[in-house]
């Protein structure tokens, strides 16, 4: 320091810096700057000084620091005031598409995270322009709400570059390309790790990341059909009907949201990221494992209508009543099948629950009622009997109500 | 929900509300704390205090700003940690060989990321202002972490630390002296917009 300017004129540069001079104090210091060189040249000094502090990166928080009931001396709420929202923090970018990845980004959104969709600008998510007639009307708005979305082209290097640095801010990035496609357009995981090292990073794709399959097109009737689910569904010597939802697509988007889940539990643990390899096929297999697949390795066949809570027994099965309407039964345990023979007046049918010839009498038996006449009888009891509701039905169903499903806003559901 | 409804909700107890004001600001109180205390661990520790401080007085929380209310939070965390470290040193692992001897760049103490050597430059400026910046009296630092890097006025800054006004505008203008005539010891890693005078007028 110059050893002429005294500490009462530096005290007043740095002020005069931060603008915290009188107007007269600033004047008077203007003033003298102009015929002072050695104290124009100290203010300089401190301006780059402060220009240098000012430059320092800011560091992202190495963790969450949000703060448990118990660290406050609270008791763990017992759900009644939770919001629910344990994944408040997290960021999500979203690169799928159509159905299996925007379903389980809805999931985790509904969980408090932040989802943010990136979608190319011209085409964006199919979803949004899929015709009704396809009956994917309005599939978009059910599964993309609350979430942000942002039109980025990531094929070129600028919005892969913007890219980039929105992933450095993210938890977990989920994408649906075909295998390769990420890396190719240089937004795949190695990319996003050198940005992002403890990443969560899903690819959700038809068949998986490798194999015979992993470049096939396809969707969900195929991966039920390669997966034989789509074999099981239809009555012996029939051909398979198509199954009423989409079950390879939702099996291996909650599939995915359950690796993505376990990978954040597992982050914040070892402060690791991971590259999940999810397949839409992988939900199939896994949901034939616990009915079908055990079946058949304990020595069962499994066909069409032939495994017990397939359609191939009577206690457990669709039945049509005389108005034309079906019921299903699903008297599994003795005494629900006690229940059910005692309300339809035939206890010589108790000891006959296993018996496949008495499907015909069954079916008889309903016949001869109305589908209403029959759940006022079994009203009350225990015989697991049910009607097969339309989708009007179901929304005007009163447990459907009761649980919140569903929402009347101006007099419409 | 907005800020202060946030706050509102905090201050009946719930905590839902009070994290997600932790996700908003504790970006900025961790590199408050990280510049304060020189090490992610003890940083990381003194914002974790904070946060936990602050939610047992946000009764006491009366309106103005959030922002310099945490900050005052933090820094109290950041002296309590230093004085807590005064009283309990801890002894530094020497890095060793095989043979007992100690070892200049031990492998395990080498940053394996070091990549482009304009990165390396930057890390390097980075490393040598905060190395001035645990040069200076922790009263000065805070001071100065508090103003220019967090930017808040000297009100503010009068508030988070509890002293005078005046007081402030002496303890800024020691700290920036202070760190001017440190830097200039790194005068080579300074890009040339910010080659300081002394500097100019020394070559």
């Amino acid at each position: 320091m110059r050893q002429s300017t005294s500490f009462r004129n530096v005290e007043q540069l740095s002020a005069y810096l931060d603008g915290q001079l009188k107007p007269s104090e600033k004047a008077r210091l203007e003033s003298r700057l102009q015929s002072d060189p050695e104290l124009a040249s100290i203010l300089k000094d401190l301006r780059q000084t402060r220009g240098l502090l000012r430059q320092l990166p800011q560091r992202r928080a190495p963790r969450n620091f949000t703060l448990t009931p118990k660290m406050v001396g609270q008791k763990p709420s017992n759900g009644e005031n939770m919001t629910a929202q344990p994944l408040t923090g997290i960021r999500i970018l979203d690169l799928s598409r159509l159905l299996p990845g925007p379903y389980l980004t809805q999931l985790l959104g509904d969980l408090g995270a932040e989802v943010i969709k990136v979608e190319t600008p011209l085409a964006g998510d199919h979803a949004r322009l899929a015709p009704p007639e396809m009956g994917l009307g309005r599939m978009y708005e059910t599964i993309n709400q609350g979430k942000k979305s942002l039109a980025l082209n990531y094929r070129n290097p600028r919005g892969r570059e913007l890219f980039l640095k929105l992933a450095a801010s993210a938890d977990v990035v989920l994408e649906g390309f075909r295998p390769t496609i990420a890396d190719k357009y240089g937004i795949g995981y190695q990319a996003v790790c050198a940005v992002r090292p403890d990443i969560v990073y899903c690819s959700l794709s038809g068949y998986g990341q490798e194999g015979p399959y992993q470049q096939r097109a396809g969707h969900d009737l195929n991966y039920l059909s390669i997966g034989g689910a789509f074999s099981l569904n239809g009555r012996p010597g029939e051909k398979p009907v198509p199954y009423g939802l989409p079950v390879a697509d939702l099996s291996g988007g909650m599939l995915a949201a359950i690796a993505i889940l376990g990978a954040l539990v597992g982050r914040e643990r070892s402060g690791q990221g991971m590259y999940l390899d999810i397949a839409l096929f992988d939900g199939v297999i896994s949901w034939m494992t616990p009915l079908a697949l055990s079946a058949y390795f304990s020595g069962l066949d499994v066909s069409a209508g032939t495994h017990p809570l397939l359609g191939g027994r009577a206690f457990f099965n669709v039945y049509e009543t005389s108005d034309g309407k079906y019921l299903t039964l699903a008297a599994i345990e003795p005494h629900f099948w006690g229940d059910f023979c005692k309300t339809v007046g035939r206890t010589d049918l108790i000891e006959r629950q296993f018996d496949q010839t008495i499907s015909t009498e069954i079916e008889t038996i309903f016949k001869q009622r109305t589908r209403a006449e029959w759940l006022d009888l079994f009203a009350g009891n225990d015989a697991c009997v049910e009607p097969v509701n339309s989708v009007k039905e179901m929304l005007a169903d009163p447990q459907v109500q009761a649980r919140g499903h569903v929402l009347m806003k101006s007099g419409k559901t | 929900m907005d800020e202060l409804a946030l706050i509102t909700e905090a201050q009946r107890g719930n905590l839902d509300s009070f994290n997600t004001l932790i996700l908003t600001y504790q970006d900025m109180l961790f590199n408050t704390a990280l510049r304060i205390m020189g090490d992610e661990e003890s940083a990381a520790d003194a914002t974790q205090e904070a946060f936990l401080s602050a939610f047992r007085a946000i009764k006491s929380y009366r309106g103005g700003s959030f922002k310099a209310w945490l900050l005052r939070t933090v820094t109290n965390a950041c002296y309590d940690e230093l004085r807590r470290q005064k009283r309990r040193p801890s002894i530094p692992l020497e890095p060793e060989n095989d043979d007992g001897e100690e070892m200049e760049t031990p492998r395990w103490l080498a940053d394996p990321s070091l990549s482009p050597e304009a990165e390396a430059e930057a890390d390097e400026l980075e490393h040598a202002i905060q190395h001035c910046l645990e040069a200076l009296p922790v009263e000065f630092r805070a001071v100065v972490v508090l103003s220019d890097l967090q930017g808040m006025d000297y009100k503010e800054v009068a508030t988070a630390v509890r002293v005078p006004l005046g007081t402030i505008k002496s303890r800024l203008a020691r700290a920036r002296l202070r760190l001017r005539e440190c830097l200039q010891g790194f005068w080579e890693l300074l890009p040339p917009t910010f080659r300081l005078e002394g500097e100019i007028l020394r070559t």
